[in-house]
């Protein structure tokens, strides 16, 4: 019958869009490395022991005090098919570091062997960190001791800059958004976010299967977890400042 | 047979709901996604502006280093005004290729005047020490940087709305609507979606900075 058909080929255009749909969001996304599991990440083998948990825990105490959420990511190169600037602003925003509301979140990234370094600053915190402000932490901060070759002097003072600078612009819940998630009873409120994603996702599509969707990439969830892992979407536009050394 | 007329009648009425949601369906999804693209163009146009704005405190900072090339100035000076007379409806993104092109074109000009004088400015050393200009250098480029991905972000948009628009059965209704595919940004000069890098090589020019009397 012709009404069948005509559903089969509707059915099969919304498979074909959903599938297309989700391949043309991930073509760079699926390149970027998955969300740092700490607010240190160290791929580079530049610290020494005890120094990424000393960084580790003051940027931590800095969530809990300011409700910024500063991270470090030091890696080796670029990843291959982006060039510095493009891979860290797609990288801070999948990542979603910051809060929603407040885009209150800043990367510092390092690549040793490109000898390349990036201060991505989240909208949020543009007033209290603008360019002019990131470029001097690089210029007078981290890149003198990069020459030096103390990495880790470079970038715990130029994370402390960072800190220092955006100190005051948010008020702290006293609690990171991790430790706040967990304590708002963990289990139960996973099981129940993803019960209504799974409503919203599935269910609703089945029942009004002529409504295509698409789904919007980027904003995870959060799944629970020891360690830092409360990461709420906060949106970068591209601000802050590079610089080589 | 009225039972049969009665069937038929119901199937009829069933298919025309169903089209009816389709429509709707398509329409609100193409709207949702046109106003994302006019979002990600007001950002795009925001940045513009910024970058556009720094100029004038720019050449006023250069002006006061003796005897900088005047050339340099007038181009970006040029290139600046000609950008405030490129502007389209503010906030709504460009429909057609032409005018994004036109608007394009000045953008593009007058970053490149802007990079001209960055590297004209390496000359002067009285220049590379003053604070003032060495501050607005950096927000040039962060700017120039927030330029680049709000124009990859704008792309993607118009890129997700052309890809439904030009998909079955999307396609067919689409033209009924009075939707039309979105012009984007095409990459121009040599460094495709880069903001300008400047290089910094005089090793064989000479300093032409004041000349000493």
């Amino acid at each position: 019958m012709a009404g069948r058909g005509a559903r089969r080929v509707a059915l099969l255009a919304v498979a074909g869009l959903v599938i297309v749909s989700a391949l043309f969001a991930d073509r760079y996304d699926e390149q970027l490395p998955e969300k740092p599991k700490r607010y240190v990440t160290d791929r580079a083998g530049v610290f020494g022991p005890g120094q990424a948990e000393a960084l580790n825990a003051q940027l931590e105490q800095c969530e809990r005090d300011t409700s910024n959420q500063i991270l470090v990511w030091a890696d080796k190169k670029v990843p291959e098919g982006f060039t510095p600037e493009d891979f860290t602003v797609r990288a801070a925003q999948k990542w979603g570091v910051g809060q929603k509301q407040g885009d209150n979140g800043a990367v510092l990234f390092v690549f040793t062997e490109d000898r390349k370094v990036r201060i991505e600053v989240g909208y949020g915190l543009e007033g209290a960190l603008p360019d002019i402000t990131a470029k001097r932490i690089i210029s007078d901060e981290i890149v003198p001791r990069f020459r030096d070759v103390d990495f880790p002097g470079g970038i715990a003072a130029g994370a402390g800059a960072m800190m220092a600078a955006i100190k005051g612009e948010y008020k702290g819940s006293g609690r990171t958004v991790d430790e706040g998630r967990r304590r708002k009873g963990d289990q139960f409120g996973t099981c129940l976010t993803m019960a209504i994603f799974f409503g919203i996702f599935f269910v609703l599509p089945m029942i009004f299967r002529r409504n295509r969707f698409r789904s919007h990439g980027g904003r995870g969830w959060w799944t629970g977890g020891g360690g830092f892992g409360g990461y709420s979407g906060g949106g970068f536009g591209g601000g802050g400042a590079s610089g080589s050394w | 047979m009225g039972k049969l007329a009665l069937g038929c009648v119901a199937i009829l009425v069933l298919v025309a709901v169903i089209a009816g949601i389709s429509f709707a369906g398509t329409y609100n999804k193409l709207v949702t996604l046109g106003v994302d693209v006019d979002k990600q163009w007001s950002e795009v146009e925001n940045q513009y502006q910024r970058r556009a704005d720094l100029v004038p405190n720019l050449v006023a900072t250069v002006q006061g280093a003796a005897n900088f090339e005047k050339e340099t100035l007038t181009a970006v000076t040029e290139a600046r005004a000609s950008v405030g007379r490129a502007t389209i409806t503010p906030g709504k993104a460009p429909a057609d290729a032409e005018s994004l092109a036109r608007y394009q074109q000045a953008q593009d000009q007058l970053g490149s005047a802007l990079q001209r004088l960055l590297v004209v400015s390496e000359r002067y050393p009285e220049l590379k020490a003053n604070q003032n200009f060495r501050d607005l250098q950096a927000q040039l480029e962060g700017t120039e940087n927030r330029i680049t991905v709000a124009r990859g972000r704008f792309n993607d948009s118009a890129q997700s709305y052309n890809t439904v628009l030009k998909k079955f059965p999307t396609n067919l209704m689409a033209g009924l609507l009075g939707f039309k595919e979105k012009p984007f940004f095409k990459a121009t000069a040599p460094s495709a979606d880069q903001a300008p890098k400047v290089q910094f090589d005089f090793s064989g020019a000479a300093p032409t900075a004041a000349p000493a009397k």
